[in-house]
């Protein structure tokens, strides 16, 4: 019940803010398309290298550093708002 | 201005990114938990690539966000040996990673249907009179509708056309009336829709043999690609007690089929015993299986049912007086009619874990009955209705959360993703039929072109395919632990 709750929540939350937040495309299109011709690319090279083991691995490690970064964002402030004067990440 | 609004302003925003950051992450993980899946595709082999009967063995690897597997496929002679009839093989889907272990099974149906007009297709294979053919990937299908109206003889989807968003798309599910397996037991089919930015799973329960309408609603992004798989529960368990977990297995048909299992305060001095009726637990059984279990067989064990018969097995306890105790397990094994030993089928049971209807199902309350039994009883069902969460508000976070994937600023890094996940879609994920060129310049026509030095065949031609398939592998292995050292020193406090 609790979490069916904070689901529910977290669901409005995010639909209002996918409301609320503009759709900027920040990469140009060049860019992007850019990265889809590496990526196929790369791929042609799997023959003799594992290129879908690095990309698993890469995804891996980004994703690591996005959640450690956030919990080390997030351990700051908390330290700033105990009365931390500057933001150490 | 004071000279602390500039860091209460800082602290705002950083605090309203923050909660951003945490949505972001909540929904996806949610979302990617609902979305796991692991498609086979055949390695080394082309598209059309025959096997002509004789056994052959092919690594495969599933999509980059899963490990790699491998698995081996057996053709037998006499298997498609058949005139004018139909194999096929299903690669199949699952949806747990950790499913896949040594003995996953790829199923191959021999289809006793006569059928020399139609052309129907399959997903991952096709059909000819004497050989079967494996395709180099399911995602030959993909984008191509009109080969994935039939799936099989049996099991076919109406014909659909790429699907977008905000749409109402009505599917219906047929099944015909001769069926390849015993079409008795439950039998679901999995939808994977792919969009430009996220994937679902659908899972379709339907009565075998009946026609089953089902309407999907998406409203996202455009459907990109979508493959429906049919999850097969050929051999399932149903159980009423808990005490005893079966380990993923397979069995085969006309071979001693082991089944590990794990005896969790298992009643001691009972007798385990192995029944081919259903309806029966009795002492006599059909005496495939009977072992009497004491304290020293309590934990991991195996049973071993030779031959196993095709039909509802019973797996009873009894007490030491020979009378039936309780029924635990009801396991069904089904098979073609025409057994043959290649024939495995996987065991899917159901694990009683944390929650589940078997873990609440302590009976009903009873004033007689010992009160810890029902204050414990009550604490699990009161615990579980209080921190388990709907499965509606799951899926109503990973409906919702495709919405905001979009929008800046979580656009920065999905815009991105999904276009290098699209470049590296574009090419088959197993594709090893580059090549790596020199390039060279022909005097008679005044122009360049390329030679080619390296293919897919080149390494094992220098070193051998067992060879090759090591180098491959330890590429592998490197990878990961360069991925691990990394994380590892980063995780290591500065000094």
């Amino acid at each position: 019940m609790i979490f069916t709750i904070i689901f529910y929540i977290i669901g409005i939350l995010v639909l209002v803010f996918a409301n609320l937040l503009p759709v900027w495309n920040i990469y140009p299109e060049a860019m992007t398309d850019a990265f889809s011709y590496f990526g196929a690319s790369l791929m042609k090279l799997n023959f003799i290298f594992d290129i879908y083991t690095l990309c698993a691995a890469l995804v891996l490690v980004l994703q690591f550093e996005a959640l450690y970064m956030t919990t080390k964002i997030l351990i700051s402030i908390i330290h700033t708002i105990r009365g931390n004067k500057t933001i150490d990440v | 201005m004071t000279k602390n609004e500039p860091l209460k302003c800082a602290r705002k925003i950083i605090g309203v990114l923050a909660i951003g950051f945490f949505l972001f992450f909540a929904a996806k993980s949610v979302s990617a938990a609902n979305s796991e899946i692991i498609r086979f595709s055949v390695w080394g082999t082309g598209f059309g690539t025959t096997y002509d009967g004789q056994g052959s063995t092919v690594n495969c690897y599933d999509n980059f966000l899963n490990p790699n597997c491998e698995f081996s496929v057996g053709v037998s002679a006499q298997q498609f040996s058949y005139t004018n009839r139909r194999a096929m093989m299903l690669l199949m889907s699952v949806r747990d990673k950790d499913w896949i272990n040594s003995s996953t099974t790829i199923m191959a149906y021999y289809l006793g249907a006569n059928k020399t007009t139609d052309n129907y297709y399959a997903i991952g294979a096709s059909v000819s009179t004497t050989t079967i053919s494996i395709f180099d990937s399911p995602d030959y299908f993909l984008n191509s509708p009109e080969k994935l109206s039939r799936i099989s003889d049996d099991y076919y989807l109406e014909e659909v056309d790429k699907m977008y968003y905000t749409r109402w798309r009505s599917f219906t599910l047929n099944t015909a009336g001769k069926q390849f397996m015993q079409d008795n037991i439950g039998k679901k089919v999995i939808f994977t829709i792919f969009s430009g930015y996220d994937q679902n799973q659908e899972y379709i329960p339907y009565t075998p043999g009946t026609a089953t309408a089902y309407d999907y609603y998406y409203e996202g992004y455009p459907i990109t690609e979508w493959q429906p798989y049919i999850i097969s529960e050929e051999i399932f368990s149903t159980s009423t007690q808990g005490n005893i977990n079966f380990n993923n297995s397979s069995c085969c048909a006309d071979q001693a089929c082991t089944i590990p299992i794990n005896f969790d305060n298992f009643l001691n001095g009972s007798t385990l015993n192995w029944s081919i009726d259903p309806l029966i637990c009795n002492a006599l059984g059909d005496g495939d299986y009977s072992v009497k279990l004491d304290a020293f067989n309590k934990w991991p064990a195996s049973i071993t049912i030779n031959p196993q018969a095709e039909g509802v097995h019973t797996l009873c306890a009894w007490n030491s007086g020979g009378v039936a105790d309780k029924s635990l397990y009801n396991i069904q094994l089904n098979f073609y009619n025409g057994t043959s030993s290649e024939y495995c089928l996987p065991i899917v049971f159901e694990t009683p874990g944390f929650c589940t209807d078997e873990f609440l199902n302590c009976g009903d309350f009873d004033l007689t009955g010992s009160l810890w039994s029902n204050i414990f009883c009550g604490i699990k069902q009161a615990g579980c209705w209080l921190v388990v969460p709907a499965s509606s508000s799951i899926s109503w976070v990973k409906e919702v959360s495709p919405k905001i994937q979009n929008k800046f600023p979580f656009s920065a890094y999905f815009d991105l993703i999904n276009s290098m996940k699209s470049g590296l879609s574009m090419a088959e994920y197993d594709d090893r039929s580059g090549t790596f060129g020199l390039p060279m310049y022909d005097k008679a026509s005044s122009s360049f072109y390329m030679v080619n030095v390296l293919n897919a065949s080149s390494t094992e031609k220098a070193i051998g395919k067992d060879n090759a398939i090591l180098f491959r592998k330890t590429q592998t292995y490197f990878i990961w632990l360069f991925a691990s050292l990394y994380i590892l020193f980063r995780l290591a406090p500065k000094k």
